[in-house]
This record gives structure tokens, C-alpha cells and sequence, in this order.
């Protein structure tokens, strides 16, 4: 099953970049949500410009691949939202292309179970110039609503910045729960999660937005989910 | 598009079979006997793999597959689902051939008989065998393919979805808006043909029991009524109207079914059921493939045959109608629910109204037989006339028989204007009014010109292409539910676009913004 989840989200994760004259810098992850071309991203990622935004990928994230990549294929994206507050960014195709997507991509996050399994989809190592696609497996370790209803999973795996963005898998059917966002952080800037923790204080758990946040960007467009 | 060529080539077609409808029979009456004599081996051969391929999905891994997906819930209660379907599927011809069909098979039998028990017998065999498992597996099938490709794959729920794997994207250009128009054009003739033989059966029962005159006049009157109330229940919608008036049906058939059976011959009926599932399960394999080959005899064209080619022409419009009422439930409860439970019931309807007219000829000296073959419309009050409180009974049978009518004919509509909406499940009004008249308008037509035959075979004749396209939705359908249940992958093509290489770099890796509302906070704390 670890197999066959891989290879079905392995082929919709995308290097999230900025074009800076000729070269494009990594940002982080974005993943393929909806055959028109939609994607979702982390908003924090974007820091608020959204001009030159690009996406590329692998070419065979199942063949051996080098460490690092000279070129790649590009192809530009535009925001169609980025909302600050979930931390969830809807991007687009900014030209029509051919896209099929599986069925059965968006899961229901409540269902979701303590100490299930998940796996994460992204390009941990993206910022050090290292490209290779990677698979990281852990389990929900907690389900937390922040004070203003945010929701989000916290899972037992310290994760790497250029997985931020990529998505997060529920194992029991496959489906996307989450955007991952970045190692948790219990006194956060501005003591967001928890108050009174100590300050600087890093936790070997990651965090992930729950899905529903984009799912209800992609349905405010009138677009339905498979 | 479809709404607009669909409908100026019905009222072209209706133009036509108004002033030239002998010419018309003359190309369509031999072509169908032409069909029924050179391809019944291949109508014979399709219906048993159709039903074959149906029963494996039933009992395969592929039963555990959600129409609509995992989260999808029924939209119907089973009984509201099962009287919908049930009505637009079968409903009005059982009310003729459940009499009339064992006693045609009694009096002309299809294959020689030592004495009259066997005759009977093998009249209700060969009665099941053609209002069985074979037709419903037919309309599950093409109910499926429509519910699956579109409530589990996004294509809009129209005929031209089946044909998604075998045609691609074309679907959405000008070969799907050709297949939506076929399907609309076969949906909207075969509806209203039923509609005018069906008003000439209700005079003809209505002249039995109330002397009221068999006449062209009466016959509108009727289109005109049965149309009225089948407009109201299709502008009412599927739940307001369509459901409701399919469970009163369902109620008035009861009633008439435990009549008959509690006041005719119970024990032999009881008996007769039990007897006639195991005589067609014995010889299943045999009849269900018998082609005459040694016969040298012509019995199987006129009736197996047309049978087969008559379900498949009407498996479009059937199929369409149970796949929107059929959201939410998985492919196993679907397939137990369009395939055995309705030929169970047809099984009994068939034994207790075929049963009875059998047992009035066998043991009561009566002489159904002969009455029926000479007057089909008939044959329901004819058996009536031997219970008692005949006259209400007869008054029932009617009310049954325009009930099925009106919800053949609503259900008929419904599915034109999904079709011509564009797979919209809820068209709009002005649509709904518009295909619902035009529906009676045509019927009308057609009877008053004499061109119902001409145009009912050229429906059926449809049947045998029809059939190679259900052979190859087998394949689709197989196709598309195991890549559907198999691991699925993404595909980004670019196309004829240009993208841009670029030189790839590295870059620092921002901070988790993420609360910017407590940041501020944060800060106006900090000065205070």
C-alpha cells in the first residue's frame, strides 16, 4: 500500500519556484488537486509576492535521479488565493494543459485517527540545491483546532523545509488530508499554538493544514472534487 | 446544440412518417425481419455474455465500488428506488404479456409437447426467459456504464459518457453531441410509439368494460390526459412527482396482484412460482442459447429475438433512468437491485396473472387461449372477467395501466431532458415542459397518421448496432473500473505549449508565517 500510494502522488508533486531572470529559485512544494490545473501550496511559501511564480517536476521520480538538477522545464503559475490565515494557497496553470488526475484525491479529515499512518510527498532537501523527490512515512499524532478553528495534524516526523507544501497522505485509503507546513513549533512567532512554552523551543513533530481548507477554495470556484 | 437538432430532426422525422408512412414501413418492416432472421444467433450469443459479464461484476471485488464515491449516500429509500426503476423498466408490458404472453406460448408452443401440462410448463419458461434475468441484465448494464463514468468519473450524465474509454475527450465534441441525439431521437419514438399503442389498448379495455366507443377521437383524449399528468409529475420533478406517482404505482399493482392471487387459484399459483423458477434454472443454459438450428421454424424470430432487440433499443432511455436514481449505492447492491429483485418480482407477476388464465383453460373448461390471441389489449379483462367483483377489478386494471403509462412517459422525459441539458440531473422547466408535450403531441400524430409500426420497427432495428455497442461497454466499463480500483497516476501533458528551461538554484527557506493576526497582537502587547 506504501507502494501504491507513492506511486499515485509521486507524478502530481511540483518544485514550487520564482523566476529571478534566468535561473528559478526553490521555494518549496505545490501538488496537482483538480485536472484543470489547479494546485495547492502553502501560503507562507509565497512571502507575499506573487510575481514570477513557476512550478516544474522530476522527470521519473522512480528512476534513480541526480542529486542535482542543472535545467528545468518551468511552467508558470499564478495565485488564485492565498489565505494567511490557513495557510493555504490555491495556484494555477497560467496555460492550458493536458491533466489527469486519480480519483479518490481528497480524504475526509474527520475521520481521521489518531496513530494513523501518513506519508508526505515533497523535495526535503530543495533548498540545499538537492532534488530528488522523497517519501517520508510517520503517523498522526495529534488533531488540534487553533483558537480561531484552524485545524491541523500533527505528525510524529521532524520534516525537512522543502517538504512544506507537499501533501499529506492518509495510508488507510489513500487520500490527501493535509498540507504539510513545517516543524511544529509550540511558542511559535507570536505564541500562536501554545501559550507559555518556552521560547526558541523547536518539537521533533511536523504539522499539516487539513485539506478541507483547500477543498473549499477549489469548490467556491465551482469545481468539484473526484 | 443537441436540444436544437435533436428536436427539428424529431419533428422532420414525424413530418415524414405523417405523409409517407408506407413508405416507411416498406424499408423498416423487412430490414427488422431481415435482422431477426440473420442476426438472431448474435442477439442470442450478445445477451448471454451481457449477462454473464453482469453477474461477475456482482460477485466480484468490483461490487465494493460506491456509485458517487465512498462518502456518496442513496438518494432514494430502496423501496421509492426500487418502484422507480421497476416502472420505467417493465412495468406497462407485464400488464399486457403477463396474461397474453403464456397463453400465445400455451396455444402455439414453441417446441412440441406430449400433453398440455408440458405445454403449459414450457410456456412459462420461455415467458421467464424473456422477461428474466436477460433484460434486466441488459438495462443494469448500461446503467452502470452511466452511473459509474458519471457520479465516479465526472463526465455528465449522458449517453455519450459510456463511450468515454472507447472515444476519449471526443466524447465532448461533435461525435458525443451525435450520440446524445441518436439517444434522444430513439428515447423520444420509442416513448411515445408505447404511448399510442398504449391509448389504443386502454380504449380497448375502457370499450370492454364500458361500451365507450374504440375511436381516433378517444384516443387523443386519452394522449391528452396521460400527457397532462405525466407533464405535472416531470415539472415536479424526479422526488415531487416521478417517485411519488412510481410507489402509488406500485401500491395499485399490489393490490391487483393480491387480488388475483387471493381470489384465483392460490395453491396452484403458489405452487406454479415455486415450479417455474426451477423449470427455467434447470433448462436456463439451454433455452437462453437455443436458436432453433434444427427447427427449421421461425417461432424464435417473432419472439425471443424481438425481445432481445426490443430491451436493447430500449436499454438507453431504461439504463438512463436507473443510473440517476441510483447515486450512492455500491455496485454489488446496485446490480442485486436492477438484476434479481425485479426479475424475482416479474417472475411472480408472470405466475399469478399466467398461472391463473393457464388454470381457467386446463381445469375450468375455459377458452382464454383463444380470446387472447385474437385481442392482445384484451387479455388482462378477459382473465378479470373470471373473479369476482369484475367490474372493479377491470376499473383497477385500467387505473394500473395508465399509471404505467404516465410513468413510463415521465420517466421517458426526464431522461430527453438530462440528455439535452447537457447531463444536467435537473433541467429546467421550460425544457421539461417542452419534451413532455412533445412527447403526447408525436404519439398523437403517429396515431392518427398510422405510422406507429413503421416507426417502432425502425426503433428496434436500432437494437442490433445497439448490441455491438453494449459488447464493446462491456470492455469499457471493465477497463474503466480497473483503473478505477487499480493505483492511479497523474499525467501532465504540456502539449503544443512551449515551457522554458531554466537554471535550477537554490534558495533560503522561509519562515512559517502563520498567524498573522496573533503576530500583531504579539506586537501591540509588546508596546504596551
Amino acid at each position: 500500500m506504501f507502494k501504491q500510494i507513492s506511486q499515485k502522488y509521486a507524478g502530481g508533486c511540483f518544485f514550487l519556484l520564482r523566476q529571478q531572470e534566468d535561473v528559478v529559485v526553490f521555494l518549496g512544494t505545490a501538488f496537482l488537486v483538480h485536472e484543470q490545473g489547479y494546485l495547492l501550496t502553502a501560503t507562507y511559501l509565497l512571502e507575499e509576492n506573487y510575481e514570477g511564480l513557476m512550478v516544474a517536476r522530476p522527470s521519473n521520480p522512480e528512476a534513480f535521479s541526480p542529486l542535482s538538477l542543472d535545467v528545468v522545464q518551468a511552467i508558470p503559475v499564478e495565485v488564485i488565493k492565498a489565505d494567511h490565515t490557513t495557510n493555504t494557497a490555491l495556484i494555477h496553470f497560467t496555460k492550458p494543459l493536458i491533466i489527469d488526475t486519480p480519483d479518490h484525491m481528497v480524504g475526509n479529515v474527520e475521520s481521521v485517527q489518531l496513530g494513523s499512518s501518513v506519508l508526505g510527498f515533497g523535495f526535503p532537501f530543495g533548498h540545499e540545491d538537492l532534488q530528488n523527490l522523497a517519501v517520508q512515512s510517520g503517523i498522526i499524532a495529534s488533531k488540534v483546532s487553533l483558537r480561531d478553528s484552524v485545524n491541523l495534524f500533527l505528525f510524529d516526523r521532524a520534516m525537512h523545509t522543502g517538504m512544506a507544501g507537499g501533501p499529506l497522505v492518509n495510508y488507510d485509503d489513500g487520500r490527501v488530508i493535509g498540507i504539510m507546513m513545517g516543524l511544529f513549533v509550540p511558542k511559535e512567532e507570536g505564541g500562536d499554538f501554545v501559550r507559555g512554552s518556552l521560547p526558541g523551543y523547536e518539537s521533533s513533530f511536523s504539522y499539516a493544514i487539513s485539506i478541507e481548507y483547500g477543498k473549499a477554495m477549489l469548490e467556491e470556484l465551482g469545481l468539484t472534487l473526484r | 446544440m443537441v436540444f436544437f437538432t435533436s428536436a427539428s430532426l424529431i419533428i422532420g422525422f414525424v413530418i415524414v412518417s405523417v405523409f409517407f408512412n408506407e413508405m416507411l414501413g416498406n424499408i423498416f418492416n423487412p430490414l427488422l425481419n431481415g435482422i431477426s432472421t440473420n442476426a438472431g444467433w448474435f442477439f442470442t450469443l450478445a445477451v448471454n455474455i451481457i449477462l454473464l459479464f453482469v453477474l461477475y461484476l456482482m460477485f466480484s471485488r468490483y461490487g465494493d465500488i460506491r456509485l458517487g464515491g465512498d462518502d456518496a449516500e442513496p438518494d432514494f429509500s430502496t423501496l421509492s428506488w426500487f418502484a422507480m426503476l421497476f416502472s420505467a423498466g417493465m412495468g406497462i408490458g407485464l400488464l399486457f404479456y403477463g396474461v397474453a404472453e403464456p397463453m400465445f406460448h400455451f396455444m402455439v408452443p414453441p417446441v412440441p409437447a406430449d400433453s398440455a401440462a408440458e405445454a403449459a410448463q414450457n410456456a412459462m419458461k420461455y415467458t421467464f426467459l424473456h422477461w428474466g434475468l436477460h433484460p434486466w441484465a441488459i438495462y443494469a448494464l448500461v446503467a452502470l456504464a452511466l452511473a459509474f463514468f458519471s457520479f465516479n468519473k465526472g463526465q455528465p450524465l449522458s449517453i455519450r459518457s459510456i463511450f468515454y474509454p472507447i472515444l476519449g475527450e471526443k466524447i465532448n465534441g461533435g461525435w458525443g453531441n451525435l450520440i446524445d441525439i441518436l439517444a434522444t431521437i430513439a428515447t423520444l419514438f420509442g416513448v411515445a410509439t408505447s404511448l399510442g399503442f398504449g391509448v389504443q389498448q386502454i380504449n380497448a379495455g375502457l370499450n370492454h368494460l364500458t361500451g365507450l366507443e374504440q375511436s381516433p377521437l378517444v384516443q387523443l383524449f386519452l394522449i391528452a390526459g396521460i400527457t397532462t399528468i405525466a407533464t405535472i409529475s416531470v415539472v415536479r420533478g424526479l422526488d415531487a412527482g416521478i417517485r411519488k406517482l412510481s410507489e402509488l404505482n406500485i401500491w395499485l399493482a399490489l393490490a391487483l396482484l393480491l387480488f388475483v392471487f387471493v381470489f384465483g387459484p392460490t395453491l396452484f399459483i403458489a405452487n406454479g412460482f415455486v415450479e417455474n423458477i426451477g423449470a427455467y434454472l434447470s433448462s436456463f443454459a439451454e433455452i437462453a442459447t437455443w436458436n432453433e438450428t434444427f427447427e427449421n421454424a421461425s417461432w424464435q424470430n417473432d419472439w425471443t429475438v424481438f425481445y432481445w432487440a426490443w430491451w436493447i433499443a430500449w436499454s438507453p432511455f431504461v439504463g438512463m433512468f436507473i443510473a440517476r436514481v441510483s447515486r450512492g449505492r455500491t455496485i454489488r447492491e446496485f446490480l442485486m437491485g436492477v438484476l434479481l429483485i425485479p426479475t424475482l418480482v416479474t417472475f411472480l407477476w408472470i405466475t399469478v396473472f399466467g398461472n391463473s388464465a393457464l388454470y381457467i383453460d386446463l381445469f375450468k373448461g375455459g377458452n382464454l387461449g383463444q380470446g387472447v390471441t385474437e385481442n392482445v389489449p384484451l387479455s388482462l379483462f378477459l382473465l378479470l372477467e373470471h373473479f369476482p367483483l369484475s367490474s372493479v377489478l377491470s376499473v383497477l386494471g385500467v387505473l394500473v395501466v395508465v399509471s404505467f403509462f404516465v410513468t413510463s412517459s415521465d420517466s421517458g422525459s426526464m431522461v430527453i431532458d438530462i440528455i439535452t441539458a447537457g447531463g444536467n440531473p435537473d433541467p429546467p422547466i421550460p425544457q421539461r415542459l417542452f419534451w413532455a408535450i412533445l412527447e403526447g403531441v408525436v404519439a398523437a400524430a403517429l396515431l392518427l397518421s398510422g405510422g406507429l409500426v413503421a416507426l417502432q420497427s425502425a426503433v428496434i432495428a436500432t437494437g442490433l448496432p445497439f448490441a455491438v455497442v453494449l459488447l464493446l461497454l462491456t470492455y469499457s466499463l471493465k477497463k474503466g473500473l480497473n483503473e478505477y480500483t487499480g493505483v492511479q497516476t497523474f499525467s501532465v501533458k504540456t502539449g503544443k505549449l512551449k515551457t522554458r528551461h531554466f537554471q535550477i538554484e537554490s534558495g533560503e527557506a522561509p519562515l512559517v508565517r502563520f498567524h498573522k493576526k496573533s503576530k500583531k497582537k504579539q506586537q501591540e502587547k509588546s508596546d504596551v
